[in-house]
């Protein structure tokens, strides 16, 4: 075996070792619903949500305001995505992946031909540090701490969210995130995320949405 | 949200009218994407191409409208599948 061919595979293992370690919910599990309390920009407003895994979040919460529409909806979205089942094969196993930096070591950088220019730092074992390019912007996500879900899976919990020009590199805006996630039944599903975003010209916005009264028709596996 | 039924079942086309080519051409390329069966990870590398210099406002926009569409389809199912039980009801 050449020593590409050994990268590539330590590359793969390594990875599909961090993102089993990733919580996600079992196949069985069919989404929830939930009351929704949102104190952004805008104020104060309350609705009801409808996150199913692999599909967009049905939101009822007319009174929310237009500055808060967009990133309710958004971190709705992407808590739900990152639980929602996800086998290794349909993700970034499909793609070739080199290990970059640090193999065998306690930290390892590994780049995956996905077409977005991703990377991966692991730390023990864990993903640590995401990067991708979106657009025009390179975007990092940096997961700062955790918390267990299961005895084998966490769900991250601190994280930090860098949007820089893709071209030069330069700043725009970064968030803080952190999640709180709760059993419902034998699942783990969101309950809280709080932000701090800070814009180039030092504009900070904070908002908190809580996810309240959750409910599944089937909250456990037969 | 049972409520926002009604609403949500009415295509988009408001949305989709006001918005300018790039963020369609996107949207035109996910919903392809969700047709075709595609999860939401090869759905966002398929349509990595046409995002290459777009801004997040552009990328976001284009996303309303994909959740657009397939909220309304969602909704529509629902009350296609309300509108078959009742038309099965012995009543």
């Amino acid at each position: 075996m050449g020593s590409s061919t050994t990268t590539q595979v330590d590359a793969d293992t390594a990875l599909r070792d961090a993102h089993d370690a990733v919580y996600r919910w079992p196949a069985w599990f069919s989404g929830f619903t939930a009351e929704v309390i949102v104190d952004g920009a805008g104020g104060h407003s309350r609705g009801t949500i409808d996150a199913r895994p692999g599909q967009p979040v049905d939101l009822d919460i007319d009174a929310v305001p237009d500055v808060d529409r967009p990133w309710l909806t958004d971190q709705l979205e992407s808590m739900v995505t990152h639980r929602a089942p996800l086998a290794y094969e349909d993700g970034d196993g499909r793609h070739e992946k080199q290990l970059v930096a640090g193999p065998g070591g306690r930290e390892a950088v590994i780049r995956v031909d996905d077409g977005l220019g991703s990377r991966y730092w692991l730390e023990d074992g864990a993903i640590s540090q995401i990067e991708r390019t979106i657009g025009d912007e390179r975007v990092t996500v940096a997961i700062q701490s955790r918390a267990a879900a299961t005895a084998h899976q966490y769900v991250a919990r601190d994280i930090t969210v860098f949007w820089r020009n893709g071209d030069t590199g330069m700043l725009r805006s970064l968030e803080l995130l952190r999640d709180d996630h709760v059993p419902l039944g034998e699942v783990m599903v969101p309950a809280r995320r709080r932000s701090l975003r800070i814009e180039a010209d030092g504009a900070a916005t904070v908002r908190e949405m809580r996810l309240i009264a959750h409910s599944a028709e089937r909250v456990e596996e037969a | 949200m049972r409520a926002n039924a009604h609403r949500a079942a009415e295509p988009p086309v408001e949305l989709w009218e006001r918005e300018s080519t790039r963020p369609r051409s996107l949207a035109t390329a996910m919903l392809a994407s969700v047709d075709a069966g595609k999860l939401t990870c090869e759905a966002l590398e398929a349509a990595s191409p046409l995002m290459r210099a777009m801004t997040r406002s552009q990328i976001a926009r284009a996303h309303a409208i994909v959740r657009s569409h397939v909220l309304a389809r969602r909704s529509l199912a629902r009350q296609e599948l309300s509108r078959r039980l009742v038309d099965r009801s012995p009543e």
